[in-house]
Order: C-alpha cells, then sequence, then structure tokens
C-alpha cells in the first residue's frame, strides 16, 4: 500500500503535473465564479487542453478544475444570491443574506475553509474507501434508486421556506416538468410539442440558470428601479478585505461541518445524486441538528457551513464509482470520465490493480487539487470577486450576457435560451408568492431518476410493487422519508399552534 | 398566505395549468410494456396532485382576500415597469442573438439594458446618472470590451463557436 502511495507520490512530483493541477483549479474558480458556468462545462471546455498531456497530468488538471469550479461556485451564490453552479444552490440560502447583513468577508471566508475541509476528507476517503463503498452502491437496484429519489422528493417540504403545501407544489411542477422528453420506458415523445430539442427532455442547464439567475436578474431590476444603485450595492470593498479562510469561525459550527461532510461523502458515491441534491440534503440536515434553526434563511454561517462542505466532499464521493466502477457520480464526473478515457485510463477494478500506481497519482492529485483550491481562493478571493465594483445596472447587464452564452454554448440550440427565459419568469413569479425555486429544481433531478426507476423495477419485479417495499436499502429510505414527512408536518403544525 | 390579487391569480393559473395537463396527459398513447405503468401515469398524477394543492392554496388566499379587503402591492408601478423592460429586451436579444450574432446583439443588448435600468432609477436621483460622461466611457468599455473578450475566450481559448453576423 506504502509502496503504491510512494509510485503516485513521484508520479505527482514534477513542476509540470504540479502546475497543471494549479493552473486547473485556478480556471475552474473563475468558471465556478461566473454563473451559468458549470463545473462540467469547466471540466469540459477545459478537457482538449489535457489531450497532449501524460495521463496523471490531465487527469491532476481536469480534477483541479473540478474541485476549483466545485468551490468557485460560492462566490456568486454569496455575493450575488447566483449560484455559481447548481451544487451552490443551497449556499445562496444563507450565504447572501449574510452578506447583505455586511457579513460577505466573513461568509466567504466561511466557505474556503468549509469547502476545503469537505475536499480534504473526501480526498482521503477515496483513497481508503472507495473499494467498500463502490461495492455497497453496486447493490441498488432500480428499488434501491426510487426510495433513493422519493427520500430525496420528500426533502423538498423541508427546504420550501414559507408554506410545505406551495414547497409540494413547486416540487410536482419540477416533476411534470421532468417528463418532458422521450418516455424512459416506451420511447413515447411526451409533451414535446413537435420541438426537436424536446425529445430528449428539458435541459437541466437552462432550467437552472432560468429559475436562480433570470429570475434574480428580474427581481434586482425593480429593486434598482425601485431604491436605485445607492442603497443595493451587495457589498463594499471592506468586507472583501476581511475575506480570509475563517478556520476558528468555522470549526465552530462543527455540527454542520459534521452533516456536510457526512452527507456529502454517503451521497456522492450514489451515481445519478449529484452535489445540488447533497448540499440541499446537508443544509436540511444541518437546519435540523441545528439549536437555531429559525435562523437558517436569514444569514446562518451554518448554512454555508454545510452547504459547501458537502458540495466538495460530494465531489471525492464521486470519484468513487467513477474510478472504481466507471459509473460516474453525476454530470461533471460524467466528463471526467470521458477525460480519463482519452487520457488511456479505463476506470475499473483494473484500474485498481494497475502495477504502475496511476490510481494513486490520481488520489494524491485530488488531495493536492484541494490544497491548491485553497491557496487559489485564499489568495485571489479579492480578485475574482472585482466585478462586484462594476456599477449595478452594468453588472446586471453583463451577467445576463453571461447566462445567455452559458446555456449557448453548451450545445449551440437557440431553443435552450427560450427555456432559459421561461423558467426565469415562472421562477420569479414562484419566489415572489413564496412557492420557492429548490423545490421545483429537485424535483427536475429527482424525476427522471424516480420515474424511470420506478417503472423498470416493476418490469423486473413483473408488476409487484412489494420488492420496494421489503429490500432492506430502498425500505430504510422509505422509512426515513415518511420519518422526515411526518416530522416536517409536526413541526408546522406546532409552529402554526 | 397573503390573499393578495397577484397570488390569487397564480394560483388559478396553477390549477387551470393542471387541469390542462391533466387532459394533455390523457391523449398519450399507452405505449407497449404492459408490465409497467403507461407513459400518462406520472404526468397524470403530478397534474392531479398539483391541482388540489393548488385548490387548496387558492381557497387559503381567497380566505385572506375576502379578510383583509384589499390586495397587497408589493411593487410599484415603475418597478414592475422596470421588470416587464429587462423581460422584453432579453427576449429582443433572445430573438437576435443568432442573427445578429453575439457580438452585436451582445452589444445592443448592454447598452440597452443600462439605458433601461438608468431611466428607471433617474427619477429617484440617483447618483449614478447614465449620461454623465464618465458612465458613458464606463458604457462603451462594458458594452464592447465585455462583448469582445468573451468571443476571444470562447472561440480561440475554449474553441467554443458563438453565433456571427448572418
Amino acid at each position: 500500500m506504502i509502496e503504491n502511495y510512494l509510485n503516485g507520490l513521484s508520479m505527482i512530483s514534477d513542476w509540470g503535473v504540479l502546475l497543471a493541477i494549479a493552473a486547473g483549479t485556478l480556471l475552474g474558480v473563475v468558471i465556478g465564479a461566473l454563473p451559468g458556468l458549470t463545473s462540467a462545462m469547466a471540466v469540459a471546455l477545459l478537457l482538449p487542453l489535457t489531450f497532449g498531456m501524460p495521463a496523471v497530468m490531465g487527469v491532476g488538471m481536469l480534477l483541479g478544475v473540478l474541485c476549483g469550479a466545485g468551490a468557485g461556485g460560492a462566490i456568486p451564490s454569496i455575493l450575488l444570491n447566483i449560484p455559481g453552479s447548481p451544487a451552490s444552490v443551497a449556499t445562496s440560502l444563507d450565504g447572501f443574506p449574510m452578506a447583505r447583513n455586511g457579513e460577505a468577508g466573513r461568509a466567504l471566508g466561511i466557505a474556503i475553509v468549509a469547502s476545503f475541509v469537505g475536499g480534504i476528507v473526501s480526498a482521503i476517503l477515496l483513497s481508503m474507501l472507495a473499494p467498500p463503498i463502490a461495492e455497497f452502491a453496486l447493490r441498488f437496484g432500480p428499488a434501491e434508486y426510487f426510495a433513493l429519489s422519493v427520500f430525496g422528493l420528500v426533502i423538498i417540504a423541508s427546504v420550501a421556506s414559507q408554506s410545505m403545501i406551495k414547497g409540494l407544489i413547486a416540487g410536482l411542477l419540477g416533476l411534470f416538468a421532468a417528463t418532458v422528453g422521450m418516455d424512459p420506458i416506451t420511447g413515447v415523445a411526451r409533451f414535446t410539442f413537435g420541438e426537436l430539442s424536446l425529445l430528449t427532455g428539458i435541459s437541466l442547464l437552462p432550467a437552472l440558470i432560468g429559475l436562480f439567475a433570470v429570475s434574480q436578474l428580474i427581481k434586482d431590476a425593480i429593486d434598482y428601479a425601485n431604491v436605485g444603485s445607492r442603497h443595493d450595492a451587495p457589498i463594499d470593498a471592506l468586507q472583501i478585505r476581511t475575506a480570509r479562510p475563517r478556520w476558528r469561525d468555522t470549526f465552530s459550527h462543527w455540527r454542520a461541518l459534521l452533516s456536510g461532510v457526512g452527507v456529502g461523502s454517503v451521497i456522492g458515491p450514489v451515481p445519478g445524486a449529484g452535489a445540488s441534491i447533497a448540499s440541499l440534503i446537508s443544509y436540511d440536515q444541518a437546519k435540523r441538528w441545528s439549536k437555531t434553526p429559525e435562523r437558517f434563511g436569514s444569514g446562518n454561517p451554518e448554512g454555508v457551513v454545510a452547504t459547501e462542505s458537502s458540495n466538495n466532499a460530494m465531489i471525492g464521493g464521486s470519484l468513487i464509482p467513477t474510478l472504481a466502477l466507471g459509473v460516474p457520480g453525476e454530470a461533471a464526473t460524467a466528463v471526467l470520465l470521458g477525460g480519463l478515457l482519452i487520457q488511456g485510463i479505463t476506470p475499473g477494478p483494473a484500474l485498481f490493480a494497475d502495477p504502475s500506481g496511476t490510481i494513486y497519482g490520481i488520489f494524491l492529485a485530488y488531495l493536492v487539487a484541494n490544497i491548491f483550491m485553497l491557496l487559489v481562493m485564499w489568495l485571489g478571493i479579492r480578485y475574482f470577486v472585482r466585478i462586484l465594483a462594476v456599477p449595478r445596472k452594468l453588472l446586471l447587464a453583463t451577467v445576463t450576457t453571461f447566462c445567455f452564452i452559458g446555456v449557448y454554448g453548451v450545445a449551440g440550440d437557440i431553443f435552450d435560451i427560450w427555456l432559459m427565459l421561461g423558467f426565469g419568469v415562472l421562477g420569479y413569479f414562484l419566489n415572489r408568492y413564496g412557492f420557492g425555486t429548490a423545490p421545483l429544481v429537485l424535483g427536475l433531478i429527482l424525476g427522471p431518476i424516480a420515474e424511470a426507476n420506478l417503472r423498470r423495477g416493476l418490469l423486473i419485479f413483473e408488476g409487484d410493487w412489494s420488492p420496494f417495499l421489503t429490500r432492506p436499502i430502498s425500505a430504510t429510505f422509505l422509512c426515513l422519508a415518511i420519518l422526515l414527512l411526518t416530522l416536517t408536518l409536526w413541526q408546522n403544525l406546532r409552529s402554526r399552534a | 398566505m397573503n390573499g393578495s390579487t397577484g397570488s390569487i391569480a397564480f394560483n388559478a393559473l396553477l390549477l387551470l395549468g393542471a387541469l390542462a395537463a391533466f387532459f394533455a396527459a390523457s391523449a398519450l398513447p399507452s405505449g407497449n410494456a404492459p408490465e409497467t405503468l403507461p407513459p400518462a401515469a406520472l404526468p397524470q398524477a403530478v397534474a392531479v396532485l398539483v391541482g388540489a394543492l393548488a385548490a387548496l392554496c387558492l381557497v387559503r388566499e381567497l380566505r385572506a382576500w375576502r379578510y383583509r379587503r384589499a390586495a397587497t402591492k408589493v411593487a410599484g408601478r415603475r418597478s414592475a415597469t422596470a421588470g416587464v423592460a429587462l423581460v422584453a429586451l432579453m427576449a429582443a436579444y433572445a430573438a437576435a442573438f443568432e442573427p445578429l450574432g453575439y457580438l452585436l446583439s451582445t452589444m445592443g443588448f448592454i447598452v440597452a439594458c443600462v439605458v433601461m435600468l438608468g431611466f428607471a432609477s433617474r427619477a429617484r436621483n440617483d447618483d449614478e446618472a447614465i449620461f454623465s460622461t464618465r458612465s458613458l466611457v464606463t458604457l462603451a468599455i462594458i458594452a464592447i470590451g465585455v462583448p469582445v473578450a468573451v468571443y476571444c475566450a470562447f472561440t480561440w481559448g475554449f474553441e467554443v463557436p458563438l453565433p456571427t453576423l448572418r
């Protein structure tokens, strides 16, 4: 074992490799900080740069991008309430109110440390627990995936801030939107109205940017007209100067940190689960464990600690099935999987048995990427947030153009832009009338997983529903879902009384 | 529940949308997999649930409205106009994105957006008046510089083609 790690260490102990990881991390943070440019897109955009590189150097750079984009997404989430990536959606719930309360520097400092801790813990877990966790994830069948999706959908009720019923409506709208496109079992086209772009379903990126960015831009324009730019500047330079890693502050919220790292590490290896689900679940868990749950949503640092540690812990977790089984944990690792194949690395058990020790080089590269992420964020944060010195109306206009280019750049389809605008208007009204947009996103993400696995399961079990309730893992998830629903209903009734 | 006219209208729209979705789902073909649920099952179930919950919300909103006897005014006319104007500008930008190309449409959008927001806030004694020399220079730099920089980065840096003038 030690010999393998020494081999891996010799692979990354090269200036070229270290520079590639550092450059990847820097670019990842920059791209992650741009609203609408996700970590998956960051990895995809920088993939061509790695073609001519040796395997560990190329993969190291991509891991740096993944790491940097995961952490960089927190910057616009906290400062502009516009998530840099879907994984940072939950960060804005408390990060943005903190910035509004004059604590932008503190929120960013906490986010940096929480991301670093989450990343380092996940790197250690990745290298130590990959085989057993991958083995566990292998046991998941359709019943388990369906139960996991139901569990995630129940979170909708708790995420919705104002009313559980409105949260459920928004979640169901997402679930309905997820049924658009080709039916996963029969191939029947549903609600496509002859539009070819809808055959593969509603793309997540336009929906996310519409719901979180465009809706916010519309609200910002209205706020701007209401109060003018003098009163709504999100933060001042003094606050950014205080944006340095807040070690003690972060560790003082150890419950949130533990829940974030724990949830991210557990959800990460589950294929298809994704960082957005991990961060929303960890936010919910942190709220439950907190001594001051009522402060969540109004600028509680625990919210930022939980979501940011979870985001980065999730990256390492999602690498487990990607590397051990060749099954990507989420979109960004799916792109990374493509990068590994281009580099001539075939993920799977054989990779772990490779005597050259490449896998250990990859483990160590990921660890180093997290250290670089801390340094890049620490030293560069005041430069990354320069964009906020631009007058508000110029910022609104330029961020809008970034949303357009971010959506258009992925597939080059103008339909995606119209989709984004539609979701933007819907998101504005959902927020204005207290429904929230996060439940809709969760429904949109979990809908296809839930439906495909439910129907696939029924096919396998010949129409029998009982295995969904009797298989131990599936039963555990369903019991947890019922427990969460009951608890939320009880809490709602108690607060009303 | 705030009982505002907008909130009532939004819930009513949701209810109508759920009804329309249910009937649209009913028209879907059943497919050829008898041992599993038909393609219409989930959309229909979701539409029923959305309809039921939206009806519940609507009843609550109407009850709140009856007690309050007044609709809640969230945004004034000027601010609401700014929101509508921004959406209209975005739609125009989307429509011009491919025919005019990325560069021209983006430059036009930035200028139009900033001028619109400048007008919207100018009546409120905004210090940052759009027509001052300094702000015009800033606007020109941003409106030309940002699209050109982004275009170069995407076209030559990331090798992602962006639309050009047809």
